[in-house]
């Protein structure tokens, strides 16, 4: 007497739950969510095509506005891909005020993540507060790069802007602020009661599963996973930061099981973790230059001779950002490919959407921290406007077909 | 018989202002609890004023007569509760006679018309997510009812033997439920009093209990999509029954009047402003019940999940309301009269 | 949740976070009780924002450097005749802007200043003010049979 009782339910693509157009559609059985389906290309935006019509300083600024909120791990990944194709040393005082802006970003954007989580399930006064404590990490971010967002503080080879004994002055204050609010909001963050009954045992991502579907930054180390690029593949000041190691649930005594609660977690120890690296960075920041002393002309006529290929990866708050840059003799790269945290990210949501409740579906969501806009590579569509779908084997082709256009151009 | 149509008017009229008003603080007090300076207190007015500019949308898929006719369904029981609840107890505190009574049976039947009314006109706007939203509502419409039914049956209890009826609510402003209670009675009532402020924000749907409205989850569920002179129809509904609900706590527990507590009475020359003054009283009161049960609960809670609203009520606030219910029978003084 | 609660008493009376909406000015037809209001001053900004950008007609020597590096292409070429020479200037679109200051660093003759100004928000994008060097445009500018019209977007 098995008769279909379930109904559809599309969420998407825009509803109040997302930041960005993002497309679900669920089979709900009452309440209980037995399937989903996600569709994605509601905002591609062609940045990688942009690219190719850019020269490498313009694309920095550029990449900038890939994320609004890795505003610095974007343009880092890229610099460290030209770094790597170039050869280019960067001096120590870079390195580490590179660590710095790179660090505060992602104080900045955990808190505003944890603001985003607290509105899906309802907790508008957290909303609220993390966003307000936020702003004192955006006003030293505005002091020390000249803006609160897009830093602009990158280029190939160093940074544009020094840390002056005022700048200093002012992180040492903003650090001391989150030193004593850390206490009091963690206690709020990890214990309140009403946030532990929404986050608890939702949207489980066990380790084995987060393993194979190549989760990464703290929707891996939610369930487990020890991995992070700052560790394993050290950039920066990273290398001299002996003592950093991959964070984890373990570290508030509790043994991970991958749900939202788990990632919460991490996120919030990774706030003390980014305080901690910019009070050591500030402690043994190196003094001398702060980029390789070539002007933006000069850069370009150097990278323009140059032909190669080179990858950068950087952990962005998100997760690890990878940036592939292929150079051909030109002043602009003949390929750029942008692999942001949600293109891999994306999808473990199909195991932590299953077997959940409606309630449930806008803080599952949210918990890998989804950048929809970084994620969409592409979008197919008839000369009719229509939306139509491509299969897998044909996206394939297509994609080795491209590639190796743009390569055999370079290798000749 | 005449003065009392008068109150009644006048209360109607009031009540526009005063559950609009009532909103207004509710909002201004959640954002200075929130670091905001928040909206002026005038806002809820502002808002169906442009409400009643826009365009009304009526949804290809709907059922066209249920969909129209459920909000104006909804804000004539919502009158009617303010009305049914407030008019004797209006009569009581200036000093008339009132015609009604107010039966608190009759009462929490009229409680569930205004909410019955948004679920129907949801289920007819044909949107999966009113569907939702109506569905969820109707759950904690069955959760919450056995919470108030305890709480008016335990003090109708208590009044039972004093008064000829004791489900009548001008019983109560008299014989109140402190009335000779003893340590258990206070106890007691206290427990039925936090039953009933947990009960208030859900059936405002106000968070931890807003499921049928969640704005991030099913984007204002039962009113999803109602529109311009509708909405507007919807939201006084809401203000009329944010006055009714907080008047009925205030008369259950509190019905004390200025006069009686201070023993004073105001004139200016010749005319007695006592019933001002106890107006004035009853809407403080009023005002501070909801800030209470709706205010500082929304802001320092999450929304909860359905399945959680029914154990919170179905367990915790029926646990609380039937051992405040035992203790006041156990209180030696209540048994004593 | 005894956290919450302490953290929302203790904001309850704390001074408030937020700050009016910031107006530049009160349009003209604004309705007659509108205008009681106050004027609410944007909050400052910090020593170093990257802001408006200003322009310096005669120091500029028209390289065009700054409209190679230029990331949005905010920045136009345009022929100039100055002192009866024929050299080139340019116009900066700040709606397009992105306010890196690349062309302030880049720039040999310290032409292009950045300003801490930011309060610039306007409804038309092609207003004065939001055009650096309108006014220099229309006066050295080259007439040429068919030039480009003033408000040619600077791509």
């Amino acid at each position: 007497m098995k008769s279909d009782i379930t109904y559809p339910l599309n969420i998407g693509p825009v509803h109040p739950a997302f930041k960005e157009p993002i497309k679900f559609t669920f089979r709900i059985e009452g309440e209980k969510v037995v399937g989903a389906d996600i569709d994605f290309g509601y905002t591609h935006r062609a940045i990688e095509r942009i690219a190719q019509e850019r020269n490498y300083i313009q694309i920095i600024y550029l990449l900038e506005r890939v994320c609004g909120i890795c505003s610095f791990s974007h343009p880092m990944a890229y610099c460290l891909a030209i770094e790597d194709v170039a050869g280019i040393e960067v001096p120590p005082r870079a390195r580490y005020i590179r660590t710095i802006v790179g660090e505060l970003e992602r104080l900045h954007s955990h808190l505003l993540w944890t603001g985003v989580a607290a509105h899906e399930i309802g907790f508008d006064t957290l909303f609220m507060y993390t966003w307000n404590i936020r702003e004192k990490v955006l006003d030293c971010l505005e002091e020390l790069t000249g803006n609160r967002i897009n830093y602009a503080m990158l280029t190939i080879g160093g940074v544009r802007r020094d840390i002056t004994a005022d700048n200093a002055q002012t992180i040492h204050q903003v650090l001391e602020y989150y030193e004593e609010l850390y206490n009091r909001t963690s206690e709020i963050l990890l214990d309140d009661l009403t946030l532990r009954a929404r986050t608890e045992g939702v949207g489980i991502l066990t380790i084995e599963q987060a393993e194979r579907l190549c989760a990464v930054g703290p929707t891996a180390r939610g369930s487990g996973l020890m991995k992070d690029v700052r560790v394993d593949y050290p950039v920066n000041a990273y290398y001299e930061i002996l003592w950093l190691k991959p964070v984890s649930p373990r570290d508030i005594g509790k043994e991970p099981i991958g749900d939202v609660y788990d990632r919460m977690a991490v996120r919030v120890l990774e706030i003390q973790q980014a305080i901690k690296i910019i009070q050591f960075c500030m402690e043994n920041l190196p003094e001398g230059d702060i980029n390789t002393g070539s002007g933006a002309v000069k850069m370009i006529n150097a990278l323009k001779k140059l032909e190669g290929e080179g990858v950068g990866r950087y952990e962005a708050p998100r997760g690890e950002v990878c940036h592939y840059v292929i150079l051909d003799n030109q002043e602009h790269p003949v390929q750029i490919k942008v692999k942001a945290p949600t293109y891999s990210n994306g999808f473990t949501w199909a195991p932590m959407l299953t077997n959940i409740e409606i309630a449930d579906i806008p803080i599952v969501v949210a918990s890998i921290d989804p950048c929809v806009a970084c994620a969409d590579r592409m979008t197919y569509v008839q000369a009719d406007g229509s939306r139509t779908t491509i299969s897998w084997e044909e996206l394939r082709a297509k994609s080795i077909q491209k590639y190796k256009g743009v390569r055999r151009q370079w290798m000749k | 018989m005449d003065e009392v149509i008068g109150v009644a008017i006048a209360i109607v009229v009031a009540g526009v202002f005063a559950g609009l008003f009532l909103k207004g603080i509710d909002r201004k007090l959640a954002a200075f609890m929130q670091s905001r300076i928040g909206p002026p207190i005038a806002q809820p007015i502002y808002d169906i004023l442009k409400l009643k500019q826009k365009q009304t949308i009526i949804p290809s898929t709907s059922v066209r007569w249920l969909f129209t006719g459920a909000p104006l369904v909804a804000l004539t029981s919502g009158i009617v509760l303010l009305l049914y609840i407030s008019l004797s107890y209006v009569c009581y505190i200036i000093g008339l006679q009132s015609p009604v009574q107010g039966d608190l049976i009759v009462i929490m039947y009229l409680i569930l018309i205004p909410s019955i009314a948004i679920i129907s006109g949801a289920f007819a706007s044909g949107s999966p997510y009113a569907s939702i939203g109506a569905q969820r509502e109707m759950v904690i419409l069955m959760s919450t009812e056995l919470p108030i039914a305890v709480v008016v049956l335990s003090i109708a209890w208590h009044v039972a033997d004093s008064m000829y009826n004791p489900f009548a609510l001008q019983s109560l402003f008299e014989y109140t439920l402190w009335h000779h209670a003893g340590a258990f009675g206070i106890l007691g009532g206290i427990l039925l009093f936090l039953a009933m402020i947990l009960v208030l924000p859900a059936e405002m749907s106000k968070v931890p209990f807003d499921q049928a409205e969640a704005e991030t989850e099913i984007a204002e569920g039962v009113m999803v999509e109602y529109s311009g002179k509708l909405l507007a129809f919807l939201l006084l509904t809401d203000a009329f029954k944010a006055l009714s609900l907080s008047a009925l706590i205030v008369i259950l527990f509190f019905p004390y009047t200025f006069t009686g507590l201070f023993g004073l009475s105001f004139s200016i020359g010749s005319y007695s402003i006592t019933p001002l003054i106890e107006i004035i009283f009853f809407i403080g009161k009023v005002v501070i019940v909801y800030s209470i049960g709706v205010t500082v609960i929304r802001v320092i809670m999450a929304r909860l999940k359905i399945s959680q609203v029914a154990k919170v009520f179905l367990f915790a606030v029926s646990a609380i309301s039937i051992i405040g219910m035992v203790l006041i029978m156990l209180d030696p003084k209540m048994k004593m009269i | 949740m005894l956290g919450m609660v302490y953290k929302v008493v203790e904001q309850l009376f704390a001074k408030k976070s937020t700050n009016y909406f910031p107006s530049k000015y009160i349009l003209e037809d604004t309705a007659d009780t509108l205008k009681k209001g106050t004027i609410h001053p944007p909050v400052g900004v910090k020593e170093g924002f990257r802001g408006r950008l200003e322009y310096n007609v005669e120091s500029c020597t028209g390289c065009g450097l700054c409209s190679k590096v230029c990331p949005a292409n905010a920045i136009e070429l345009y022929p100039a005749v100055i002192n009866d020479k024929k050299t080139k200037r340019i116009v900066i679109y700040l709606s397009r802007c992105t306010y890196c200051q690349e062309c302030v660093n880049i720039c040999p003759k310290n032409s292009i200043q950045i300003t801490t100004h930011f309060f610039m928000a306007d409804y038309n994008k092609y207003d004065a003010s939001l055009v650096v060097g309108l006014e220099h445009r229309k006066k050295y500018e080259l007439k040429e049979e068919g030039s480009p019209d003033v408000q040619k977007e600077g791509n």
